[in-house]
């Protein structure tokens, strides 16, 4: 069981606007990490209110809300770990995958660089 | 003779000129009916040749003749075309919706994969396919087809739109949940660019179906109209779109949708119908 994308439409000021959904369609793992950091985009301080900071602000590295590990599929999208385990099975992300530790740890072994992930 | 004939004329003129509004629309609408039924059946029957003539130019005039003479042959080339449709879609990394009619199952394919697969429980095919020849059997199926047009009864994305709050606290508000329930009964409409419309109904019976099956009706007919009255604007002759119509479970019809990208290829098979 795995969260996904909201499909919400957020406008922020001066036409900004992100569409959160899990996109569709034959992906690759590019690359794994454990442990990973959450560079913040400009969207998720938007979406709080709060002034868009500097590309290297360290107010934009948040550590741990990713779970223990992290799988990218290319164009920002991941498949990582929760803090939020009672939203598993909604769709509440801004487009990421997230699962539960165990699925988690699973996928993480199995997959590899370059393993095809298919997304519908 | 040429008495009854001018009695016949002026009696034509006395009633033309003493024509009223109300009899003038029923006349239009008598010859709008009239033009309807015979384009209809013009254009099921030029489109059935226009099959058979692509058939035989894929194929040559040796294999038609086998196809005429070997049911064997005939089932093996209808296998051909329709693996090599699939392996076309393949290739192409799209998702594609892979229809089964002989063995009554769709499935959701990529790069050759299958992510999702369904079982149909009632498949009505228009009679129209029962009356092609083996040759345009082939022709159907032999490529995959574009989805260019998808209409359903429910939300394809149930986009919420949300605007950024003007500061922190504004952003404290509860947040809201999208809520992507489906309550309507399903039913989608999904038109290939061959000019053929594929019909996806739930087979389950909640409540609100006859209405949304009523409204797929409407949908599907005001298109069918729409054509005609296009077709006689433009003098051009009206394209026979036939329309196979598969039941599945609301669950699967749910996925299938929603899994549909907006030019996702089609593979069709439906020989054995006859």
């Amino acid at each position: 069981m795995c969260s996904t994308g909201s499909y919400t439409l957020l406008k922020g000021r001066e036409n900004q606007q992100w569409i959160f959904k899990t996109p569709k369609g034959m992906f690759r793992i590019q690359g794994k990490k454990e442990n990973p950091v959450w560079k913040k985009p400009d969207w998720a301080f938007v979406e709080e209110g709060l002034p868009v900071p500097s590309e290297n602000n360290p107010s934009r590295f948040e550590y741990g809300v990713l779970g223990d590990y992290a799988l990218a599929l290319g164009d920002g999208y991941l498949i990582h770990g929760t803090l939020y385990k009672r939203f598993l099975g909604l769709p509440v992300t801004h487009g990421c995958i997230r699962l539960n530790d165990e699925d988690l740890y699973a996928v993480y072994c199995t997959l590899e660089p370059g393993s095809k992930v298919f997304i519908f | 003779m040429k008495q009854s004939i001018s009695v016949f004329l002026n009696r034509t003129g006395d009633w033309l000129r003493n024509i009223k509004c109300r009899d003038f629309l029923l006349i239009l609408l008598g010859i709008l009916l009239i033009s309807y039924t015979i384009t209809s059946i013009t254009a099921s029957r030029k489109k059935a040749a226009e099959l058979s003539i692509a058939g035989q130019t894929l194929n040559g005039p040796e294999i038609t003749s086998f196809l005429y003479n070997s049911e064997k042959f005939r089932q093996l080339k209808y296998e051909e075309a329709w693996l090599s449709s699939c392996i076309t879609a393949a290739k192409k990394n799209i998702f594609t919706l892979a229809v089964d009619l002989p063995d009554s199952t769709l499935s959701i394919n990529l790069g050759g994969t299958m992510l999702y697969h369904a079982r149909a429980e009632k498949i009505s095919p228009e009679k129209w396919f029962s009356s092609l020849s083996p040759e345009a059997l082939l022709s159907l199926q032999s490529s995959p087809q574009i989805l260019t047009r998808q209409w359903a009864t429910f939300k394809k994305e149930p986009i919420v739109i949300k605007q950024a709050p003007e500061n922190s606290q504004e952003a404290l508000a509860p947040q809201t949940i999208p809520d992507t329930t489906i309550t309507k009964p399903l039913m989608m409409l999904l038109s290939l660019d061959n000019q053929i419309n594929l019909a996806i109904i739930q087979s389950d019976k909640t409540k609100g179906y006859g209405r949304a099956k009523l409204s797929l009706k409407m949908h599907l007919e005001g298109k069918r109209a729409a054509a005609t009255i296009r077709s006689m604007f433009n003098r051009k002759n009206k394209i026979y779109i036939p329309l196979i119509t598969l039941e599945i479970p609301q669950k699967n019809c749910e996925t299938i949708y929603r899994a549909l990208p907006d030019s996702a290829l089609v593979t069709l098979r439906i020989n054995n119908l006859n």
